[in-house]
């Protein structure tokens, strides 16, 4: 597999957010940084391999935080999806908690080039809150 | 002609249904015959080969219909009928699913008795849906409960089966019920998408059926008819009847309307409900959207319909489901056919669509059935309000620059999806509004009451339960802040202020025509009231103390002409626009009524613009 | 690489205009070749094993093991054929419902079938032997006939260890079909020998059929240049060939499911595609394959397996059902396709052009109802694209593999069953 031909977008206002999470002093190494749409959460994540190959499984690890504080309660669901295409993955990713606010996840696979969105619901107290980026394989 | 006496048809009909199932021939999908023109029939059974009864629901009424003529109709007293299903003594069961009980009705049409009352208790309903009577009990599809209750005859409880949920035994909306011939309880689950077995204790046994349009797959099954080696099954929201062996075995899908509504001759549009002929030679399937029942007859293999099946290629037809919501750019609609939200940009001569928000399932942001939306445009939100899964979800819209729309998939972006306290029945909301202090006020149609959350949708208070009898649309007054419910027992519009009190109560009695089917709630920007009303196929606009000031519209596919409108809403041009659901378009007007637009998905006429009379449009 | 990334890439004829790859389009191509070596089935510790596939060899060619003693994997899958029959849809004991797929390569695929019921390849072995159109035999039987015949069960014995004693036959009934009550009155611990025994047969099937590897094509070679900049080998592809690849990676998009050196995503799609029957579509495809391979106790995460808590296993009981996967076939490699005539899941097109065809216009794509929002757009190529497209189809033809992989042999020795064996 040619890994490293492949390319992975990052929005614009992902890197932004990036920068404002590091300058804000976030500690994730991990490669990703987002919010969650509703601005409650900060999400960091990578993947490996990366960047995100065509139809080859990966894995992810994943923090969450709430005001620069890892979660020590929650649950997270990770999820992805081709909106042009009408369909999400065939899979159900396997998701492990690997310490406060953070998660490993297994089993995620996108298996056409194109425009996916990787989805992260952070569920607290019954309410479930979603951070997204769109990535790009090719 | 003589009006006929209920009672002799009605022993009749038991001793005939079970002389039915034995005869039935394998497949019974070949088109004979259609009663057209009716008031949004509910149910049917038969009488004999030539004759059956129709329950009609706008107005209320029952038909005989003997073959080639038919009688004018008998009134009951019921105010929203359901299911139907015959005793095997001289009398009849019929469910009021809008007085939560079953009706026990005697050979002259009056009420004997009634059974079950408004709750939750083993012998109480919420808005029941169907009834199976089966060796002196009935079997109640007790909807808003989520559950069946089982009862003797004489009304005495004997158990519930199930509570809400996913996992077997248990029910999400369950429409309608029927014994089998190995006495098992087939349940149409709709909202799980699913037919239920169980055995006559309640024990599950076996279901079949997931959400989808495929063969085998199910949208909001509607009916369920068992007969000696099969089930049949309408399935509504994918227009056709199919027929599974009883382990669940796909053994037809047929009737499926193709192309566009009022096709009829053997295509079927929502269909309702199913009943079958003594001598199982003919079935009956009720479409209460087309005003219609068709009659079908065993198969015959040499018959081809010539009529196109494939639909159009442009992309998705939007249905224009009941709900509309607006601002001065966009308009928002829930399309139930695809269990999506479109989102149009109604700027141009012709409303191009930006996105579907489309979240399927029972994960974060998924979707079943909505019963409303609601657009916030300064804070960027749509709340989607969704019965089937019990959660509200909230999106943000990433919309495009105004001067150039076009189609994204990933414009709206899931922010929350959020379940409610456990107080608020969230599978029985059907109409949502929020004030300016940013107060939501949720509307159980079911019980009465207006739940009252606050910002953050945590409950805060909970009105009306002896002031609203069976209300359908709550909305806001502009121009006093006031809160107007929509009821439709009787025709009604409270007037309430945000601390709950009545302001005033306006009876809806002077309006040409009366009101049938009450739907559609709007206030324009100068307190003007508008409604529609599906069983007549209007929309009135009445002053804000009731007074009527105009009506437009009849039953019809053209432009100027209704079928059963739903939704309708006001924009800040004092334009009106009215969900004409049983044409899939929209409709604009000026306060007056005149036509200014009918649009659909890619297309749009105005009066400088119209199809011809002949045009496939709608 | 990166220079290749930052160059468009020129490629002249003599006669011809130059095919001009963007850097896009040449980090594709790159993606398609070479085939890596056949993956590590963890589920089957034996799919390494030459002992192993030679026994599958053996069962993999033996028509007696069905019904009427005339049907054999190679029936299907005939080597002479590319392992396919050439038929639209594949004969057994009866005509079935769809296509036989070809074999080469068949190692690298995640899922088996065109429904991929099956999620390894022992197991997919395993299905034809029971199913009523094809061997409409017995596990038990299958079993039993091992245990009967010296050289099949000296091969099983000193790979997988002693055989069930199937000459008890009040604890190994005759004709004990596994839906049969004399099956399900049997001892649960002999059934699951039975079982056992049944699965390591065809764990030895998925070692032979491992072997049929077909991967070195022209195109392989041309990728190959492309890599190293080498004109000699550039030239393994003719202009009309590299315009074709040109599209293939680009405007024609059919590397949205065709991806990858095998060419194929390996996983389901419903493109609409008309039926061979000519009425609606009926057959639910993945939809029902994947509620099979859930249930199935010869999946990976089955107590046959020899992996049964490992990625395999773990994907399989985590694969989503619902409507998309209704009437959707798995992709199918294109390495070869000139052989593998005819074409899709019913054979419905006997020509390549033909299948090009129907994805330039859709025309008699079957859609299920006015609801289905279509994703699939017509191509809407030119006549000479569309020859473009053939021709790079065609240069993705291998030689086929060694021949002694192509006729029955000694499940003892691998060699042709007329040799003598040799003593120890």
């Amino acid at each position: 597999m040619i890994r490293e031909q492949n390319t992975m977008n990052m929005h614009l206002p992902a890197i932004a957010i990036s920068l404002a999470l590091v300058l804000g002093g976030c500690s994730s190494t991990l490669d990703h940084q987002l919010q969650s749409n509703d601005r409650a959460y900060e999400v960091s994540w990578s993947s490996d391999p990366a960047p995100i190959p065509v139809n080859e499984f990966f894995t992810m690890d994943v923090e969450v935080r709430r005001d620069g504080t890892l979660l020590a309660s929650g649950d997270l669901v990770v999820d992805a999806a081709m909106p042009h295409h009408n369909h999400g993955m065939n899979h159900i990713p396997h998701i492990e908690r690997t310490g406060t606010g953070r998660w490993h996840v297994q089993d995620m696979l996108f298996h056409m080039p194109g425009d996916w969105e990787l989805y992260f619901d952070i569920k607290q107290d019954g309410v479930v809150h979603r951070a997204q980026e769109s990535i790009e394989v090719d | 002609m003589p009006r006929p006496h209920l009672l002799p048809m009605l022993l009749t009909m038991s001793m005939l249904a079970t002389i039915a199932a034995a005869q039935a021939p394998a497949l019974l999908d070949r088109y004979e015959w259609d009663y057209g023109n009716l008031h949004a029939p509910v149910a049917v059974q038969w009488l004999s080969d030539d004759r059956f009864v129709i329950v009609e629901s706008a107005p209320v009424g029952i038909r005989i219909f003997d073959w080639p003529s038919c009688s004018t109709p008998i009134k009951i007293d019921c105010l929203e009928p359901a299911g139907l299903d015959a005793g095997p003594d001289e009398t009849c069961y019929l469910v009021d699913s809008g007085r939560h009980q079953v009706m026990h009705i005697a050979s002259d049409g009056s009420t004997l008795s009634t059974i079950g009352s408004h709750g939750d208790g083993l012998d109480q309903f919420r808005a029941p849906a169907d009834v199976a009577v089966h060796e002196d009990r009935l079997y109640v599809a007790d909807t808003g409960n989520d559950r069946i209750v089982v009862l003797d005859t004489d009304g005495s409880p004997v158990r519930t089966i199930g509570t809400r949920g996913t996992g077997p035994g248990q029910f999400r909306r369950p429409l309608a019920i029927d014994i089998d011939a190995s006495n098992r309880i087939v349940v149409a689950d709709a909202d799980n998408h699913r037919i239920q077995v169980l055995s006559l204790e309640g024990e599950p046994i076996t279901a079949w059926g997931s959400w989808g349009s495929f063969p085998g797959l199910l949208q909001e099954p509607s009916d369920v008819l068992c007969l000696e080696d099969r089930i049949l099954v309408t399935d509504r929201l994918n227009h056709r009847v199919q027929e599974f062996a009883m382990d669940g075995t796909l053994l037809h899908a047929w009737g499926m309307h193709a192309v566009k509504p009022r096709e009829g001759q053997g295509r079927v549009h929502y269909p309702d409900a199913l009943a079958i002929s003594p001598d199982g030679r003919t079935l009956a399937v009720v479409e209460s959207f087309e005003d219609r029942v068709q009659l079908f007859g065993p198969h015959d293999p040499d018959y081809v319909d010539e009529r196109p099946t494939q639909p159009a290629r442009s992309g998705i037809q939007s249905h224009f489901g009941p709900t509309v919501v607006l601002d001065d750019r966009i308009m928002m609609v829930w399309e139930p056919e695809a269990r999506a939200a479109l989102v149009f940009d109604h700027q141009r001569s012709t409303p191009i669509r930006l996105t579907s928000i489309f979240s399927r399932g029972d994960g974060p942001g998924g979707f079943g059935h909505l019963a409303d939306l609601h657009w916030d445009h300064e804070a960027n939100q749509l709340h989607l309000f969704d019965r089937g899964t019990a959660q509200v979800h909230a999106y943000e819209l990433d919309l495009p620059d105004p001067d150039q729309p076009r189609f994204d998939p990933s414009m709206a972006k899931l922010q929350t999806s959020r379940t409610l306290d456990a107080s608020i029945p969230m599978h029985r909301i059907v109409d949502a509004e929020r004030s300016v202090s940013g107060n939501w006020f949720l509307l159980d149609g079911t019980d009465g009451v207006i739940h009252v959350l606050n910002a953050n949708m945590e409950p805060v208070d909970r009105w009306g339960t002896d002031l609203l009898g069976h209300p359908t649309a709550i909305t806001i007054d502009p121009t006093t802040g006031h809160l107007l419910v929509l009821d439709r027992d009787p025709s009604t519009l409270h007037q309430l202020d945000t601390n709950g009190s009545s302001v005033a109560t306006i009876r809806l009695e002077g309006i040409p025509g009366g009101l049938v089917q009450p739907t559609g709630l709007a206030v324009a920007g100068s307190g003007d009231i508008l409604l529609t009303d599906a069983g007549t196929h209007a929309v009135h606009r009445l002053g804000s103390d009731g007074t009527h000031l105009a009506s437009w519209g009849t039953k019809g596919i053209l432009h100027e002409q209704f079928w059963k409108p739903a939704g309708i809403v006001v924009d800040d041009q004092d334009r009106v626009i009215v969900l004409d659901h049983g044409n899939h378009r929209c409709q604009m007007f000026d306060l007056d009524g005149t036509w200014l637009m009918t649009f659909g998905a890619g297309r749009a006429y105005t009066p400088s613009n119209r199809p011809p009379l002949d045009s496939d449009d709608p | 690489m990166l220079a290749l990334c930052c160059m468009s890439a020129v490629l002249g004829f003599a006669d011809e205009p130059a095919v001009v790859f963007t850097p896009r389009q040449q980090r594709r191509i790159l993606q398609h070749s070479p085939v890596p070596a056949v993956p590590d089935d963890p589920t089957n510790d034996w799919d390494r094993d030459p002992a192993a596939a030679h026994l599958g060899q053996a069962l993999f060619f033996d028509a007696g093991f069905s019904r009427n003693g005339q049907v054999s994997c190679a029936t299907c899958h005939g080597p002479m054929i590319a392992w396919t029959d050439a038929q639209p849809l594949a004969t057994g004991l009866e005509t079935g419902t769809r296509h036989s797929p070809s074999l080469l390569n068949v190692a690298h695929q995640r899922w088996f079938f065109w429904d991929g019921r099956a999620d390894t390849l022992w197991s997919q072995a395993m299905h034809p032997i029971e199913h009523p159109g094809e061997f409409d035999a017995s596990r038990i039987e299958y079993v039993r006939r091992i245990h009967s015949d010296a050289a099949y069960r000296e091969a099983y014995e000193s790979l997988f260890g002693p055989l069930p004693p199937m000459d008890d036959e009040q604890r190994f009934p005759r004709d004990a079909r596994s839906d049969s009550p004399a099956w399900a009155a049997m001892a649960e611990t002999d059934r699951d020998q039975v079982n056992r025994a049944f699965a390591n047969c065809s764990k030895s099937v998925a070692a032979y059929e491992s072997r049929l590897r077909s991967v070195e094509s022209p195109f392989d070679v041309f990728v190959e240049g492309l890599r190293q900049d080498d004109e000699t080998k550039l030239a393994a592809l003719t202009a009309s060939e590299q315009r074709g690849l040109q599209l293939f990676v680009d405007e024609a998009g059919c590397r949205q499911c065709h991806s990858g050196p095998l060419f194929s995503d390996f996983e389901f799609h419903n493109i609409g595609i008309p039926t061979g029957h000519g009425g609606a579509p009926r057959d639910p495809g993945r939809f029902d394959g994947l509620a099979h391979v859930q249930r199935s106790p010869f999946s990976a995460h089955g107590p046959y397996s020899d992996d049964p808590d490992g990625a395999r296993a773990r994907r399989t009981a985590s694969i989503v059902q619902g409507q998309e996967h209704w009437g959707s076939f798995k992709t199918p490699t294109l390495r070869n396709i000139e052989r593998t005539a005819p074409y899709m899941h019913q054979g419905q097109f006997d020509r390549l052009e033909d299948v090009l065809a129907f994805y330039n216009t859709l025309e008699d794509m079957q859609l299920q109802d006015h609801h289905q929002e279509m994703v699939l757009k017509p191509l809407e190529l030119t006549d000479a694209q569309l020859a473009d497209l053939a021709a790079f189809l065609r240069s993705l033809t291998s030689p086929l593999p060694p021949k002694s992989l192509m006729g029955p042999v000694d499940p003892r020795t691998g060699k042709p069953p007329s040799e003598p064996i040799e003593g120890p």
